[in-house]
């Protein structure tokens, strides 16, 4: 809106002419005006047909609007403003619907959460524990042993094999 | 040439619908009502015969003006005073009647023609014109009526911000200032604008008030002739 399109140029004189004509000049300028309106038959002639045209726009005359026209326009802003009411109220109801969905499903969501990450943590020592298994369930024989370099060495003998064989039967 | 600028203002002090609107903002229901409906009072006529002269028709300027008021009671809350209250009044009617003169012309299938060429007057126009005074001028004794119709057709052929501001000035006697913020212009473009709407609507009415002469029985202004010939270029 505030961008001026390219327009015909008007005369400096007519603008001016007009600024004086609605007294929008300042002292100055209204001085310098009136001078020259003084001096020049032709600026006077131009302010009278610009004046005569101002003055024609009398005859398109002004509205008169009735007390039927009043009672209707509040009556249309007190309905409208009625709807206007109710509208915020059923989009307040479905805000609030809508919040409590959401903050159900976070609660849900997170309850979920939670339980999965419990369930992991607390599940954690039992699995250590099955996978040792097989060493707890022989730890008394380890002990045995002075190191694990010599258990590996009589491993890769062979000399368990047929021992281990029984065993799985 | 400068324009004076007004000083700012305390609008609530010194308009007294400024007051009225702050009481619609900030009282009671009973109170507020009983404000919004005086306002309406006070400006439904006001704003009735900007907008008809501006649409070109009462029973369109009506609605507009209710959808005006509704908008104003809606944007109640949000009301500051930083204008006149009339000024910020004939902003929302400029945005309403905006909006509604931009549907108009989608939807028109006839009526006066579009602008050409984004020339400040309508050539068109003023065969319209010509049509109605041929119709309605048997001799150059016009009366009211008549002389209402033409100039009403004469700032038909106006485009819609110079039509405006011209209105505004006119009917409500509103400073430079006060349409520049009316119409989300400057001061400055605001006197280009009205300048150049007095002096299109002088170069339509002219030759009917002097010789009679029709529109299309003139020979027709070429945009080398809107700048017009000039009295004295001695000022500028």
């Amino acid at each position: 809106m505030s961008s001026e399109p390219a327009l015909p140029d008007v005369s400096g004189v007519d603008e001016e002419l007009v600024t004086y004509m609605d007294g929008e000049l300042d002292a100055e300028n209204r001085f310098r005006v009136e001078k020259q309106l003084a001096a020049d038959a032709a600026f006077r002639t131009r302010l009278r047909l610009l004046q005569r045209t101002w003055d024609a726009l009398d005859v398109l005359g002004r509205a008169d609007a009735s007390e039927a026209f009043t009672r209707t326009t509040v009556e249309f802003v007190a309905v409208n403003t009625a709807q206007d009411v109710e509208h915020e109220k059923q989009r307040q109801v479905r805000k609030r619907l809508w919040s409590w969905i959401a903050w159900t499903a976070c609660g849900v969501a997170s309850a979920a959460a939670g339980f999965a990450v419990l369930t992991y943590v607390l599940s954690r020592p039992d699995r250590q524990l099955a996978r040792d298994l097989p060493v707890i369930e022989r730890v008394d024989e380890y002990r045995n042993a002075d190191s694990l370099e010599f258990l590996k060495a009589l491993d890769e003998s062979g000399l368990f094999a047929a021992e281990l064989e029984n065993d799985e039967l | 040439m400068s324009v004076a600028q007004p000083q700012p203002q305390r609008y609530e002090l010194q308009d007294p619908d400024v007051r009225l609107m702050l009481q619609v903002r900030d009282g009671g229901a009973v109170a507020s009502s009983a404000a919004f409906e005086e306002l309406v009072l006070r400006y439904q006529s006001r704003l009735i015969t900007v907008l008809e002269h501006l649409v070109g028709n009462r029973e369109l300027a009506e609605d507009l003006a209710q959808e005006v008021f509704l908008r104003v009671f809606r944007a109640r809350k949000r009301y500051a005073p930083e204008a006149r209250f009339s000024t910020w009044l004939f902003t929302i009617a400029n945005n309403v009647a905006s909006n509604a003169l931009r549907s108009k012309s989608r939807r028109r299938e006839v009526g006066v023609p579009d602008k050409i060429n984004g020339s400040d007057t309508n050539p068109f126009g003023l065969d319209q014109m010509a049509k109605a005074a041929s119709a309605l001028m048997p001799t150059r004794a016009l009366d009211k009526a008549e002389s209402a119709q033409i100039v009403r057709l004469a700032l038909e052929a106006l485009n819609e911000r110079q039509r405006l501001a011209l209105l505004l000035s006119k009917f409500e006697g509103m400073s430079y200032q006060d349409i520049a913020q009316t119409m989300g212009l400057s001061v400055q473009a605001i006197k280009s604008l009205l300048s150049r709407a007095r002096v299109n609507l002088e170069r339509i009415l002219t030759p009917y008030v002097e010789e009679g002469v029709r529109p299309d029985q003139a020979a027709p202004l070429s945009r080398g002739d809107e700048s017009g010939p000039l009295p004295s270029e001695s000022i500028s």
